[in-house]
């Protein structure tokens, strides 16, 4: 079953039917929320807050065929709400020259090292990557242009490439045409 | 470093996301085929999307998290919509944090401290350059005035127009607005330039040398100095010179060392200019009496003083000052003496248009209790105003005159000078000295000393002697209340308050307005 179905036997009533919609989504919005806080604990947390919230305000959403872009942008409140009112790390990962740089290609460092992405580029990836989200749906869930979200995913990966290159997980050298 | 092509980076970024259109896809498809560089860079960001999603999606959720939220669900109620449109779920409410007072005071003080440095730093600045703007106009000013002289001598005989009329004369040749007469540093809007008496009725050709002849200047002070405007049209700034006797003691000191070299009594070390050279021009010797600052005593034919006490002495001073101006005079000299509350005292002293004396008399009159007032040594502090007002007119002056005239050595630079210009025999000599001392509008000279009206006797205190020992300091105490906090209050008060205000009021809008952002999810980069 498709998202509308689902959502269309949740108001009808039904449940499971959102349980479905749970059990689906639940995964990547813990993963969202764990990359844009850098929180494990609090981030099943929000992503829970988030699902509820979604539930509890399912009536309101017109185009049902969005429900994840829709789910997103409720996350990202939560998640950018969350940053506002925690108090400031000791450590600032906004660089990711403060953190310690093992060249070490695994899944687990490559997420630490994408946690230390500015919250610009870590809600574009989340979106892009995590959510798969098109750039129409990032662009209506955080609120801005397509062409906004365009320039900010080329920069993202731009930023990428730069990591990567200073972490040494890529191959350096090559000239510009 | 593998970097793709900068004019294809946007579009290959959108073209690996699966985004763009079917000609943007072509094109960069097309490219990729003949750009080798762009590929290989192509083929690592592929790669590093793969491997960012790959680690981030091994991030899952824990074995419970459905169950967790499933047992929540199932308590809550699900709303009904409240509006057409679908809005997300409405986040925490932002609270804004505690208000440091201090702080803001610290901002605020900060604020108006450099608002006031800059301010004090700057006006000068502009100032300056304000003042050399007025300086440029009140000088063409003086150049059109000497110029209208010059037109108004050629239309008229040769001859200079007469001193108590002179504004009139030269009116219609400076349009018909008077404007010109006065100079944009006065704010008075009164005639602000004052015209050489002495040339009133003179020829141009009795004129030796016009551009070192004054014909007009400015009474305001400019810049700490003074311009001038010459016969010859020319004007000229001069620093340093606060009243025209300045300017006179220059001709004087230019007269005098002139008249030196001419004796061959230079002083040593005085350069000799080519004056001596053949075929150069000899050195000018200028006549004092040309210039108006030399005006000698036979011009002045009253002598008058008056004494004056006021409440305000500083004020009835320059309301003097003022009348003088008004009156086509100007002020020689002006003192401020103030000991003490009870001890203050001024002194005035400044020159009027003999046909003005009266008038300036009987308006100096209201400025204060007469005490005294004398014209040319007779005492006429009984007299009433239709007999002062009567002071400085013509038949009066023409008498003044010739008792002046039969007092005074006659005049040799004057003389010779005269005989020059044509009147060649003693007799047209003669004539001719009577008719310049008749047309000349002269002088009178009027000193007021002002000084502090008396107080009416002090009240009995009625504390005096009471038993409550601590009035006097009840009333310190009081006047400290006054002077040390409610006048600094009332003054800061009204400017801090408002400006206060204000910034409460705008730093909550522009916190309301970044909550409602972050509502609906417009806030880019929110600060961490």
């Amino acid at each position: 079953m498709d998202d509308s179905s689902l959502i269309e036997a949740t108001l009808a009533g039904n449940v499971e039917a959102f349980g479905t919609l749970v059990n689906q989504y639940q995964h990547i919005l813990v993963a969202s929320a764990r990359h844009l806080t850098r929180n494990a604990e609090d981030a099943e947390d929000l992503a829970q807050e988030a699902l509820v919230d979604a539930y509890r305000n399912l009536r309101a959403l017109k185009d049902r065929t969005k429900f994840r872009a829709w789910v997103f942008g409720i996350l990202r409140h939560k998640c950018l709400t969350y940053l506002q009112q925690r108090k400031p790390e000791p450590l600032p990962l906004d660089d990711a020259d403060a953190l310690p740089s093992p060249a070490v290609d695994t899944g687990a460092d490559l997420a630490e090292l994408l946690d230390g992405l500015p919250i610009a580029y870590r809600e574009i990836l989340a979106a892009r990557y995590v959510q798969e989200l098109s750039y129409e749906e990032i662009a209506e869930a955080l609120g801005t242009s397509v062409n906004n979200v365009r320039v900010r995913c080329c920069r993202a990966r731009e930023r990428l490439r730069e990591l990567f290159a200073e972490r040494g997980l890529r191959v350096e050298g090559g000239v510009s045409c | 470093m593998l970097k793709p092509c900068e004019q294809w980076n946007l579009r290959l970024s959108a073209y690996l996301d699966g985004e763009g259109n079917i000609i943007e896809r072509k094109a960069v498809e097309d490219h990729l085929a003949a750009c080798p560089t762009c590929r290989a860079a192509a083929e690592v960001l592929r790669c590093d999307a793969q491997d960012v999603m790959a680690a981030l999606h091994a991030r899952t959720a824990s074995e419970g998290f459905a169950s967790r939220v499933m047992a929540q669900v199932a308590v809550t109620p699900m709303e009904a919509p409240q509006s057409e449109t679908a809005v997300p779920a409405e986040p925490e409410p932002y609270r804004q944090p505690p208000r440091n007072w201090l702080n803001v005071l610290l901002q605020w003080g900060l604020g108006l401290a450099v608002v006031a440095l800059v301010a004090s730093v700057l006006f000068p600045v502009f100032a300056k350059p304000r003042e050399k703007s007025r300086q440029a106009t009140c000088n063409s000013n003086l150049r059109q005035i000497a110029l209208a002289i010059q037109m108004y001598a050629q239309d008229n005989h040769d001859t200079y127009p007469a001193a108590d009329k002179w504004v009139d004369s030269l009116a219609p040749y400076l349009g018909s607005s008077r404007a010109m007469f006065t100079c944009p540093t006065d704010n008075q809007g009164h005639v602000s330039y004052l015209y050489n008496p002495e040339l009133s009725g003179l020829k141009g050709s009795q004129i030796a040398s016009p551009s070192e002849t004054l014909a007009v200047w400015c009474t305001m002070n400019h810049s700490n100095g003074m311009i001038l405007g010459f016969c010859d049209g020319h004007c000229k700034y001069y620093p340093g010179m606060h009243n025209i006797q300045d300017y006179a003691q220059l001709v004087r000191d230019e007269y005098a060392r002139n008249t030196a070299i001419a004796a061959g009594q230079n002083q040593p070390g005085e350069t000799m200019p080519d004056l001596h050279m053949p075929g150069s021009k000899p050195p000018t010797i200028l006549p004092p009496e040309h210039n108006y600052g030399l005006v000698d005593k036979l011009m002045i034919a009253y002598t008058a003083t008056m004494a004056l006490q006021s409440s305000d002495v500083q004020k009835s001073m320059e309301q003097s000052e003022l009348l003088f101006r008004q009156y086509d005079g100007f002020v020689l000299n002006s003192e401020y003496h103030r000991e003490d509350d009870e001890h203050a005292s001024a002194t005035v002293s400044g020159r009027v248009p003999s046909a003005k004396l009266g008038q300036l008399l009987v308006e100096l009159d209201g400025l204060g209790r007469l005490q005294s007032r004398t014209v040319n040594g007779e005492d006429l502090t009984a007299s009433n105003i239709a007999q002062v007002e009567k002071l400085g007119n013509l038949a009066d002056t023409q008498q003044n005159l010739t008792t002046i005239e039969n007092r005074a050595k006659p005049n040799e630079a004057l003389k010779a000078e005269d005989s020059r210009a044509g009147a060649a025999t003693d007799a047209g000599s003669t004539r001719v000295e009577q008719y310049k001392l008749k047309s000349r509008v002269t002088l009178a000279e009027v000193t007021v000393q002002f000084s502090r009206l008396p107080k009416p006797e002090a009240k009995v205190n009625p504390w005096k002697g009471s038993t409550i020992k601590s009035f006097g300091a009840l009333k310190a105490f009081g006047t400290w209340l006054f002077t040390g906090i409610i006048i600094p209050l009332g003054i800061w008060l009204p400017v801090w308050a408002p400006l206060t205000i204000l910034g409460i009021v705008l730093r909550r809008r522009v916190l309301r307005r970044r909550v409602s952002t972050v509502n609906s999810g417009t806030v880019p980069t929110p600060r961490e």
